[in-house]
């Protein structure tokens, strides 16, 4: 053999290429590796990695010894795709946030299936507390009229008192002006809501009052419209009742407080009319 | 002498091998990537022998094989083809390294261009005009440059033992 190897070296050499040939034939799409592979790959991969890594150190180095340009382009691309992320990240929570309220609009049109609902985008508000009123996106062109009920989740909103072709505005129950025929859920005793309940200038609910003098009102009780009156349809939700007013105070008989959080509303439901 | 010799054949074995499989595919400059263990085989082959060229051919291609490539055998059967083919290659000892240099070009190239056949036959998709003008032709002119620098690193080793037998 040895003589055959220094003699022969060629004819040694073609016959292990047909043979690796073969080989190769034979390896062509393998998915998996031979035991043989495995163990001399794990044994080399070690030195593999800490020469690669090696490798990145070094051209890391020079890359930002000789071209620092690149890495401040590279900085600056960063930057804008940090903030072009940011942008995104703000939309996706806003719409996040809108696919929540909406969702809960559309529960509660759900819930009250025997009306027709009109979801209605909040353009504007004036938060004073003696004259709140919103302006919402749609108008007569959707089928609004004045006097409809304003809903969301949490409860009435108010009534639309003003209508253009594109905007209506609602007055919401924290206006000084509204006026609500309601009832107490569990008594079924009717009154009236409306009026600003104040203490230092910050509003602590609405008053209740013309409740019958037998009635048996409780701290808690859930109030609801009457229906009486004709704008807004009967027993949707108002609030519940906080406290009771002292005997000697004749102007209301109890405070109610709303659920809706009129300083954050984004959306409302408009009442467009009752299933007949 | 002998063991010094094998040392940097083994030496220069490994760094072919770390090149050619961990740093020189980090550079990858529009794909000139130099075969340095066929460069170092050729040059091994100009310098000491066929045989040596055999072994380092066979165990360095296998290596890279199993490490890189999904064709176990292929490239261990180009080197030893390559090997032959450079030794039925007209030189003496007066040629001159720049022949050789383009000897080593010319393997190398159409040991790409065989490769690449190769890789179209088992259902690689490439064009042959980008393979040949950005794949072969670079890999190949910078396969030869590494085996010069090679002749020149090793042909020293050859000396001293000729001299100081």
């Amino acid at each position: 053999m040895k003589k055959l190897w220094k003699n022969r070296p060629i004819l040694i050499a073609l016959l292990a290429a047909a043979l690796f040939l073969v080989l190769a034939a034979l390896t062509v799409g393998r998915r998996t590796a031979s035991r043989g592979e495995d163990m001399f790959a794990s044994a080399v991969l070690p030195v593999q990695e800490a020469v690669s890594d090696m490798t990145d150190r070094v051209t890391d180095f020079f890359t930002r010894v000789f071209f620092p340009s690149s890495l401040q382009q590279e900085n600056e691309y960063l930057k804008k795709l940090v903030s072009a992320y940011e942008r995104r990240l703000i939309l996706y929570e806003a719409m996040e946030q809108e696919n929540a309220r909406l969702s809960e609009l559309l529960d509660y049109a759900s819930t009250n299936s025997n009306f027709y609902f009109m979801t209605a985008p909040v353009s504007a508000k004036n938060l004073n507390p003696y004259v709140d009123t919103l302006t919402v996106r749609g108008g007569s062109r959707s089928g609004i009229t004045e006097q409809m009920a304003a809903v969301n989740a949490q409860g009435i909103v108010g009534r639309v008192i003003e209508v253009g072709a594109t905007y209506a505005k609602i007055r919401t129950l924290q206006n000084d002006d509204m006026r609500i025929s309601v009832m107490v859920e569990r008594t079924r005793d009717e009154g009236m809501l409306g009026g600003l309940i104040l203490e230092n200038g910050q509003l602590v609910g609405l008053k209740l009052y013309y409740l019958p003098k037998d009635a048996d009102l409780q701290v808690g009780d859930t109030i609801v419209t009457s229906g009486l009156g004709g704008i807004f349809p009967k027993g949707l939700y108002v609030g519940k009742v906080l406290f009771l007013a002292d005997e000697d105070n004749g102007a209301y008989d109890a405070c109610v407080v709303s659920d809706v959080d009129f300083e954050h509303l984004e959306e409302v439901l408009i009442i467009l009319g009752k299933e007949s | 002498m002998a063991l010094k010799r094998q040392a940097v054949l083994f030496l220069s074995f490994d760094t072919a091998l770390l090149l050619d499989t961990a740093i020189l595919p980090k550079w990858n400059l529009f794909h000139m990537v130099p075969f340095v263990m066929l460069a170092l085989m050729l040059a091994a082959e100009q310098v000491f022998s066929l045989q040596a060229a055999i072994i380092i051919g066979t165990l360095g291609g296998l290596f890279e094989d199993l490490l890189c490539e999904n064709m176990i055998g292929l490239t261990p059967a180009l080197c030893l083809l390559a090997a032959v083919a450079y030794d039925k290659l007209p030189k003496n000892s007066d040629t001159k390294p720049a022949i050789l240099g383009l000897y080593c070009m010319l393997l190398a190239f159409a040991l790409e261009i065989v490769r690449a056949l190769a890789s179209w036959v088992i259902g690689m998709r490439f064009g042959f005009v980008n393979a040949v003008l950005y794949g072969a032709l670079p890999r190949a002119l910078l396969t030869g440059l590494w085996a010069l620098i090679g002749m020149a690193l090793l042909k020293p080793l050859l000396k001293r033992q000729v001299d100081n037998p």
